[in-house]
């Protein structure tokens, strides 16, 4: 396979690992502090048995911050992006079957009940109720982490250095796992 | 036999043969190809332990959710169960019958709306957490001193399973509401009307509870006359009241 390099791809690969975890990151940390805040959000969807609401509230957010985690640091970063993806992709059926019933007068809940005080993640909430933009903003987030699954986390990650380290030439551009130098 | 200017080891001076230099070559690429293998050894080991590290940690979390879940569940003296509550539906229309239910209060005593009939209804769906329920309480405490006596019955419903700390505690606190929290909330918040339990939620996911307090007036006839969310003043609720009671006596 050839390898596919320019300048600025490893600066792209970061930041995106970087704009992506830090939203999980923050959103995740919240919905830690408050597990019944975001359980009552998603009890508000109707998708869930009333009974696996609260599990899956104490779950999700620490799978967050666990993928947030790896995707800041580069480590196991196509696994994390891949595990992103999952999430969001949950996230986005979640919305566009309320957007589609009608079922729109609650919050998101994707940032916890952290939109009331962070300008940042009031931004990305866009709004008291469930709206387009919710659906538009996950699918962005997912295409900022698809090259994140294609070419991994580029040169400034622990991926890398782990390469480095067992003597694995570096790639630092797009490049996908095998690369010839035709 | 063309010579590549190779030298044979050992031997100053002698160009290698072309066998001879086939066998380094296959030498060097099996060298080669063992070096590589060894490269992919390391980074598939280093890759296979943070896997199953990842693993550790997601089974962890998935051990600390039961765990939190069956705590919570488990919590003692709760009076409802937090994993029948469906809240964020829609309320019911005016102008619809008031599905009937029949609940207790703390202490066992029942309270069925169908034997009401000819009685306006108040329900105030609400929380012992709920900061909205507690501003409105003052309203409420007003209505119950000034209907009840004109024969309207004001009844509160436990409509969320939480105890008074749940929301000072950014919702992290999921101790469940007991007898005493709300023996609490009736001696803080001046109530003096039923407070009934739904200890499975049937009746508050049937009504349709999608914020605190939920508010309906059910007429003498049983039919919703008035539904709403959220905190409502002592005059609008007494201008329905007063309609219901009107239309009760015309009736």
């Amino acid at each position: 396979m050839v390898a596919v390099r320019t300048a600025w791809a490893p600066g792209l690969l970061l930041a995106a690992r970087l704009v992506v975890g830090a939203i999980f990151l923050l959103a995740g940390i919240d919905k830690v502090l408050s597990p019944g805040g975001f359980a009552d959000s998603v009890r508000a969807f109707h998708l869930l048995p009333p009974a696996l609401v609260l599990p899956f509230a104490f779950v999700i957010p620490w799978i967050e911050l666990l993928v947030a985690v790896y995707l800041i640091t580069g480590y196991l970063c196509r696994f994390a992006a891949a595990g992103t993806i999952a999430l969001l992709a949950m996230f986005i059926f979640a919305l566009g079957t309320a957007l589609v019933s009608g079922d729109t007068n609650h919050a998101c809940g994707c940032f916890g009940t952290s939109g009331d005080a962070n300008r940042v993640l009031a931004l990305l909430e866009g709004g008291s109720t469930i709206g387009w933009w919710d659906v538009i903003r996950d699918l962005i987030m997912i295409g900022m982490t698809i090259p994140l699954v294609l070419y991994g986390a580029g040169s400034v990650s622990v991926d890398a250095l782990l390469a480095r380290r067992a003597g694995k030439q570096v790639v630092s551009g797009f490049a996908p796992t095998a690369r010839s130098d035709g | 036999m063309k010579s590549q200017g190779l030298q044979a080891p050992g031997s100053p001076g002698r160009r290698l043969t072309r066998h001879e230099r086939r066998a380094q070559a296959r030498v060097q690429a099996h060298q080669s190809a063992q070096q590589a293998k060894h490269r992919q050894s390391r980074i598939h080991f280093s890759t296979n332990i943070g896997l199953v590290i990842t693993v550790l940690i997601v089974a962890a979390i998935l051990a600390f959710a039961a765990f939190r879940t069956q705590a919570t569940a488990n919590s003692s003296g709760g009076l409802a169960d937090p994993n029948a509550l469906n809240a964020g539906g829609t309320l019911l229309q005016v102008g619809q019958k008031a599905p009937n239910f029949t609940l207790n209060d703390a202490n066992g005593t029942s309270y069925s709306l169908a034997a009401q009939r000819g009685h306006p209804v108040l329900l105030e769906f609400f929380a012992v957490w709920c900061p909205v329920c507690h501003a409105e309480a003052p309203a409420l405490a007003r209505i119950t001193r000034a209907y009840v006596p004109r024969g309207v019955r004001v009844w509160s419903i436990l409509a969320n399973p939480y105890g008074p700390d749940y929301d000072t505690s950014n919702r992290t606190d999921l101790t469940l509401a007991t007898k005493s929290d709300l023996a609490w909330y009736a001696s803080t918040f001046d109530v003096h009307h039923p407070q009934l339990v739904d200890p499975k939620f049937q009746t508050v996911n049937t009504y349709g509870i999608n914020a605190y307090p939920g508010l309906y007036v059910v007429d003498s006839k049983g039919v919703i006359s008035y539904a709403s969310a959220g905190r409502k003043s002592y005059t609008s609720l007494s201008r329905e009241l007063d309609r219901v009671l009107a239309a009760s006596t015309r009736g």
